[in-house]
Order: structure tokens, then sequence, then C-alpha cells
């Protein structure tokens, strides 16, 4: 299975702060978090991985945030959120191409941070 | 008119209730006495009077089968007064309770067994987590799981190089 990692900052500032690149978010993926109501949605980082079948995969995606990715077959996957080394979250659900499964949290300044796991493949 | 007796030999008179010749000496005595004839004018006109108000009773009955009817409620036994009912044991009001409880308990199983799955329990989300105040969110429209976290909640991720969630 093939997945893709995107960690998002989610902000009601028209830009990212001073002096990132951040890129907007794809339209494809903000429409799948609809649900969320900040205005903008900025790409901190990408990360793209695949998992062999029937094994576990871990993901940094960031300093002190982990996803320990785990296939359990038949489409079903456990999500581990490690952070700061300390298991945060264990999700199993069946997630197929296409869906996501958005661990997130509210950041200061009311923005808030995601990491949106779609599964590509 | 020198007494009561007389009064009266007057009203019978005057309601045909004497005899030819008591009905005879009266009415010489009304030709010679105007008190007497102007009592009888006064009688008459009250009687006429009264008539005139008197409410005819119509019986729905016969006089007899009216006045028989009353004797025989007085001569019936006295009913008998109607036993009270016992209150019904413990069980058998407990069996009326449940009993359309129970009724009403299989159509509610039923229901619910016969309603299918909603498509949302197919996806079947298992979540383990450690932080309290985290939650989770289904967008099934979307086809999106949110799991929300409630930290970190005082650092200043964003304004570091790289964002960190437990920065």
């Amino acid at each position: 299975m093939k997945f893709q990692v995107q960690l998002v900052w989610a902000t009601d500032d028209a830009k990212p702060p001073a002096g990132k690149n951040y890129k907007p978010l794809e339209p494809a993926i903000r429409r799948q978090i609809k649900a969320l109501k900040w205005r903008n949605y900025f790409e901190v980082r990408r990360i793209d991985f695949s998992v062999p079948a029937g094994e576990a995969k871990k993901v940094p995606i960031s300093e002190k945030c982990e996803l320990d990715l785990k296939d359990l077959g038949h489409s079903k996957i456990e999500v581990v959120l490690f952070g700061k080394g300390k298991e945060v979250a264990r999700v199993r659900q069946a997630l197929h191409k296409g869906e996501i499964l958005v661990p997130g949290g509210d950041a200061p300044n009311e923005t808030a941070w995601l990491a949106i796991l779609k599964r590509i493949e | 008119m020198s007494n009561q007796e007389e009064q009266l030999k007057l009203q019978a008179y005057l309601d045909g209730e004497l005899s030819e010749s008591e009905s005879r000496e009266v009415e010489n005595r009304l030709a010679r006495e105007p008190d007497a004839a102007a009592l009888l004018a006064e009688l008459r006109q009250t009687g006429e009077a009264l008539a005139g108000f008197e409410e005819g009773i119509q019986l729905p009955e016969s006089r007899e089968f009216y006045w028989s009817k009353i004797q025989r409620q007085i001569s019936a036994p006295e009913p008998l007064r109607e036993a009270t009912p016992s209150p019904a044991p413990l069980i058998q009001r407990l069996r009326r309770l449940f009993v359309p409880l129970a009724g009403l308990a299989l159509v509610t199983v039923a229901v619910l067994v016969s309603i299918p799955s909603a498509p949302q329990e197919n996806i079947g989300v298992e979540t383990s987590l450690a932080d309290s105040g985290a939650m989770v969110y289904h967008d099934y429209s979307a086809g999106a799981t949110f799991v929300w976290l409630s930290y970190p909640a005082d650092k200043e991720a964003v304004d570091n190089d790289e964002m960190d969630p437990f920065e």
C-alpha cells in the first residue's frame, strides 16, 4: 500500500508565517477536510511512503512527531501516533484508496496542525 | 255566613257535591243573604283563577300501574350489596404489567434488527487515545477520519523554523 502524509498548518491568516515558503493545500485535499473551519491550510511537509503487505513502517513527520503504520490486511491499517516518543493515539480502520486519516490538534494563536495521511494505492 | 260549616257548604255547592235538597236549601239562602252570594261569587272566581294555573299532570302509565310499581319497589327485598372485588394477587398484577412491556420490547428489538446497519459502522474504526481530551470525528461523505488531540496547547510551534506538532 502506498501512502502520503502531509503536515499541514491550519490558520485564518491569509499567508504563511514570514520567511516560510509553505504552499497552500491542494483543493482536492481541502475538499476532504471541509469539516474543518480554518480559512487557509498550508502544507509544511509532505512524505510519500509505502508499506509492504502485512508489515509496519515508522514515518517521522516532524522532529517530535512520528506515525507508525501497519498493514492489517483487507485494506485495514493500524496507525499509531507518537508525540515526543509517547503513544498519543492508536487508530485501526479500513482506509481505502483516496481516503484520509487526519490526526490533528490545536496550535497557538487559534491555528492548528494536521497530519493528513492519505492512501494513494 | 255564620260559621265555617256553612262556608264549606257553599264550596261543596260550587263543586256540585251536594244533594238536590241541600242545593235548594243553599240557593234559598243565597237569595236571602247577599253576603253568602258575594262569598259564592268570590269562591267561583278564585276557583276559575286557580284552574288556569294548574298544570295537568300526565302520568306515563295508568294510575293503577304507577302505584303498583311503587308498591313492588317497597315490598321488594333489599338488593344484595355488590361484593367488592378483592385485589388481584401481586404476580397477577405484575403479569398484567409485564406482558404488554414484553410485547413492546419484542417489537423494538425486531425493529432494531430489521434496520440495516449504517454505512459508517462498516468502516469499523477502533481508536485508543492516550489523550483524554482527544476526539474522533468521521466525515463519511469526504472519506475522512479526524483524530483531534488536545495538545500541544501552549507552544509557539509555528514560529519555529520547522512546524512541529509536538514542539
